[in-house]
């Protein structure tokens, strides 16, 4: 019965196309998982014969893996990678691979940052520029961060804030990437955490003594990379199937993508 | 909008200008460029006879002023119009009363060897381009890129959409069209969107960026080594001179085609809580401020009702985060179907709020708007197959749950989650709390047929049933969303499935219950899963509208579905466009994380609506489809519901045929919307058209007699609270 509701479910999202029309791909989950997909399904209709219909709803990565379990979706959007608690069907296919920077104004080019000092930051123990080795600066700093549940707030929580750090830092809240780095491209005093893709216009720094770069990403030498893909119950059929092994060998899949990302 | 360097902030948390208060002063923030640009301060000293030079706030990024507005830095801003930061429901435009700022629309600009050599061929389809662009559209393409979309796919996209891009039926031979984009985003989206056009139509065309802004595409223009660029009409005139474009770019080789209706023009914002309190609406309102003394900066009024001090899910410390979300919307506009045991209709906070068919005359026993149910003016009793409709609560739990979700601000009793709200009570439950699922699938068809955008189910049956699965659906494909209790066992429905909680559909949210005081722990009685269960809402000790007509504390998830229903419906009347899916992905990615054992979190109404307000669906951007959601006959009329899905751009208007003989046509309109015809046959047919009449999307469906709407009641498992 749940498998028939779904179906149904699945049928309406696509508009209850008439049986003879392209199949549809749904999925759900993180949403910066999903401006790289619906990216990549533009380029594929236009790529193949026949191609497929696609609905792209939104969410997070856990909501996204849980809507692709329960069969709402035929696959979730993630920017992670499988983690113990996941259900133990649902495979991983990696479209991309990026990492999470510590970022500050150009005018600002410190060099690099401990482990040490970043706990200092988030623990509210720094707050002037003038504490950290390598800054020009002397006034206070302004964190800038993302929402929480945000993929990149959860690298950063994960990679580079200790689970006995106290969270004593009040950082100025916005809700993406691009939001946060137009906002710390003003902001001399700003020091902030953004996605590989967002660095061009501020200045990232050495975390550890490794730079975050395409390179030390690749190589898995920087501790703060995360790969964006999708999730399915079991391997991928069908029309999915022949999407995700387009995106992931096709040159023009792979030019999309390295627009921001390090292709898989 | 996105010019360079552009900022478009959405500040998620207010920084404090408290400090200013004993030097109040209206500031304008404003790129450096003011001081030169007519539409800045030239202007404001030329025509509005005030200089705003000592309230200048500088912004390096050009278009920061919004986050300006959000940071306390200013009480005006300048905002170009293609920012979706503008349809914020907190922000106003302010109003041009004495025609200073000059319009600036979107324009092809064009090589005259290249229109010469391809002829008017050309300049039809970068006409057709641009018809479809308008200022709202322009500000959703703009948020497909703050989102984190390419460009060339956003541009290339819209095309598709509006069937004018994809593979053309011929190639053009010809010279390579070259088109250059300004360096920044929307003029990057512009570019690869007038490509996809020529493109579609069998030109050769390829994009490149100029590297440069305005003067570097005039310079490459003259230079030929691009055929077209797309400009901005107004301020490209001022920067060649002169009275007429035209003429201006003549001197160029290039000539500009037919304008958009899309404008990116300078504009003057503000928050509206502080435009309200300063008294400031248009332009020569700043008179006032910048000509003499400074005026002083206000807060919104908070809604304040009697007994809301004892509603701790609304209070400031509830992370629901209710107080901002009003300050943005209040459900104005948006009908939330409850349906339940009835409601208490005149109860004194739910009367300014009840949901009224316009289309039926009460009491005449007819039904007069022929949609299967007599007198339907409130909404519909399905717990007996009586034509007519009692609405009365004889148990209690359907007034509570209308209450949490629109309870007027009146001043009086509580107030309800989304106080402007309408409730549409469909009664499912008699007065022991008891219905059958037949019923509840009924009764979610009535509420998607009747226009609800979102629907409470705070009840639970005791088996699946595929009927109302199968009315979950139809909800879908009809825009709607599905709220429902996660139920009352404090168990994990992962492992023991609790229907309707655990259908599997995009449109169904699955709410938990959470406890007072701030509603980060799990109430003890809630049902929860990680996979089953998308959100947790305040649910324990919850104090709402009685059937008595006073007051009650109720608990239960069938407290909380109603909590995360009234949120939609801020949302949904934030931003009319978005539908059920689009609801549902917003709830889930703007819900703060927590360690409660559900898929996303706490609702957060504060960012559910921010995000809301300049949300762009990803199915809007998809080619039109149509659906027939229901034909049904009676007598010699027919009524036909249609839904138009998809980007519905370029759809000027519809064609309905009964079998195969055309027999209305009409407008594009708002979707769903329902066609009475004056005729009855087997099968109806709907087109959709373009503006050169070529069929952009069509749907048809078997025309079926009307019946009682109440065929449902009785019928089915049992259902409960």
């Amino acid at each position: 019965m749940r498998w028939a509701a779904a179906l149904a479910a699945i049928a309406a999202l696509a508009g209850a196309a008439p049986a003879h029309a392209a199949p549809t791909i749904t999925m759900s989950g993180s949403v910066v998982t999903r401006a790289l997909v619906a990216d990549l399904a533009y380029f594929y209709r236009h790529a193949v014969r026949d191609p497929p219909r696609f609905a792209l709803a939104g969410g997070v990565s856990a909501t996204g893996i849980a809507d692709a379990e329960r069969g709402v979706v035929s696959a979730g959007m993630v920017v992670r990678g499988p983690l113990p608690g996941d259900p133990a069907d649902l495979v991983f296919t990696r479209l991309a691979l990026s990492g999470v920077c510590l970022v500050t104004n150009l005018a600002n080019p410190v060099p690099a940052m401990t482990r040490a000092e970043v706990q200092d930051i988030v623990a509210g123990r720094v707050t002037s520029w003038s504490q950290i080795p390598g800054s020009t600066r002397t006034d206070a700093i302004v964190p800038i961060g993302l929402a929480p549940g945000a993929g990149t707030w959860q690298v950063f929580q994960v990679s580079f804030v200790d689970v006995g750090t106290p969270l004593a830092y009040a950082p100025i809240t916005l809700a993406t990437d691009l939001q946060a780095r137009d906002y710390i491209e003003q902001t001399p005093a700003a020091f902030g955490y953004l996605d590989l893709s967002m660095t061009g216009a501020v200045h990232a720094m050495r975390y550890e003594g490794v730079g975050c770069t395409r390179a030390a990403i690749r190589s898995g030498a920087y501790p703060a990379a995360r790969p964006l893909g999708v999730v399915t119950r079991g391997r991928p059929r069908g029309a999915l199937a022949r999407f995700l092994r387009w995106a992931t060998t096709s040159p023009v899949a792979r030019r999309v993508i390295a627009t921001r990302y390090l292709p898989v | 909008m996105l010019r360079p360097g552009a900022l478009a902030a959405v500040l998620l948390v207010v920084v404090s200008t408290a400090a200013e208060a004993q030097t109040p002063r209206v500031r304008l923030a404003a790129a450096s460029d003011c001081q030169q640009n007519r539409n800045c301060a030239p202007g404001l000293r030329r025509v509005y006879g005030i200089d705003p030079t000592a309230s200048l706030v500088r912004l390096k990024v050009a278009d920061a002023g919004i986050q300006a507005l959000d940071d306390g830095l200013a009480e005006v801003a300048v905002a170009f119009s293609s920012n979706p930061q503008l349809s914020r429901p907190d922000v106003l435009a302010l109003r041009d009363d004495r025609h200073m700022i000059s319009s600036d629309h979107i324009v092809p600009i064009v090589r005259t060897s290249l229109l010469e050599r391809y002829g008017p061929a050309l300049r039809r389809r970068l006409d057709a381009a641009s018809r479809l662009l308008t200022t709202l559209r322009l500000r959703g393409l703009n948020q497909e890129v703050i989102d984190g979309r390419l460009p060339e796919a956003v541009g290339g996209e819209f095309m598709d959409a509006n069937a004018l891009g994809g593979e053309p039926a011929h190639r053009r031979s010809g010279p390579r069209i070259v088109i250059g984009f300004q360096s920044f985003a929307e003029n990057e989206t512009l570019a690869h969107m007038y490509a996809a056009a020529l493109r579609g139509a069998g030109f050769r065309a390829t994009v490149r960026d100029l590297h440069g802004l305005r003067p570097k595409a005039v310079s490459e223009m003259r230079a030929g080594r691009i055929g077209m660029w797309p400009g901005y009409s107004g301020s490209l005139l001022g920067y060649l001179g002169g009275t007429s474009l035209k003429r201006g770019l003549a001197r160029i080789g290039a000539q500009p085609l037919a304008l958009s209706p899309a404008q990116d023009r300078n504009g003057f914002a503000m928050k509206r809580d502080v435009a309200r309190a300063l008294g400031i609406a248009k332009l020569s309102d700043l008179a006032r401020f910048w000509a003499k003394a400074p005026g002083s900066r206000g807060a919104a009024r908070a809604l304040a009702d009697a007994r809301q001090g004892e509603q701790w899910a609304v209070g400031p410390s509830s992370l629901l985060d209710l107080p901002g979300a009003w300050k943005l919307s209040q459900g104005a506009g948006v009908a939330v179907a409850v349906v339940d045991s009835g409601t208490r209709l005149d109860h004194s906070d739910l009367a300014p709020n009840v949901w009224t068919n316009f289309g039926e005359v009460p009491g005449n026993g007819i039904d007069d708007d022929n949609n299967g149910f007599v007198d339907d003016v409130h909404g519909v009793d399905l717990t007996t197959i009586a034509p007519q409709q009692d609405l009365s609560d004889g148990n209690g739990h359907g007034t509570h749950v209308a209450g949490i979700i629109a309870a007027a601000a009146n001043g009086r009793g509580v107030v309800g989650v989304a106080p402007r709200a309408k409730i549409m009570t469909v009664k499912v439950l008699d007065a022991q709390g008891r219905g059958t699922t037949g019923a509840v699938a009924d009764g979610i068809r009535y509420a998607v047929a009747n226009g609800a955008r979102i629907i409470n189910l705070s009840l639970k049956s005791e088996a699946p049933d595929p009927r109302v699965d199968a009315a979950i659906a139809e909800a879908l494909t009809a825009r709607a969303l599905v709220v429902v209790a996660a139920g009352n066992d404090g168990t994990d429905i992962d492992r023991t499935p609790s229907y309707p909680a655990s259908v599997p559909a995009p449109n169904l949210l699955a709410v938990a219950a959470t406890a007072p005081a701030e509603g980060r722990g799990l109430a003890a009685f809630s049902n929860y899963g990680v996979l089953s269960v998308q959100l947790a809402a305040p649910g324990e000790e919850i104090l709402s509208t009685s059937h008595d007509g006073g007051f009650v504390v109720e608990s239960g998830t069938s407290m909380a579905a109603p909590m995360t229903s009234g949120v939609a419906a801020l949302m949904a009347s934030a931003n009319r466009r978005i539908g059920g899916v689009e609801l549902r992905s917003l709830l889930l990615q703007s819900a703060t994380r927590s360690q409660l054992p559900v898929a996303a979190g706490y609702v957060d109404a504060l960012r559910a609506v921010l995000a809301a307000s300049t949300a762009v669906g990803y199915d809007a951007s998809q080619p039109p489809r149509l659906q027939v959601l229901q034909a049904t006959s009676k007598g010699g009329r027919t009524l036909v519901q249609l839904a138009a899905l998809g980007s519905t751009a370029a759809i000027r208007r519809y064609v309905v045929t009964l079998d195969g003989r055309r027999v209305a046509r009409m407008a594009a309109r708002a979707s769903p919307f329902t066609v009475a015809l004056r005729r009855k046959g087997a099968r109806v047919g709907v087109q959709a058209l373009d503006a050169s009449g070529r069929t952009l999307a069509r749907a048809q469906l078997r025309v079926q007699a009307l019946r009682s709407g109440k065929r449902g009641a009785g019928r089915g498992g049992r259902v409960g609270t």
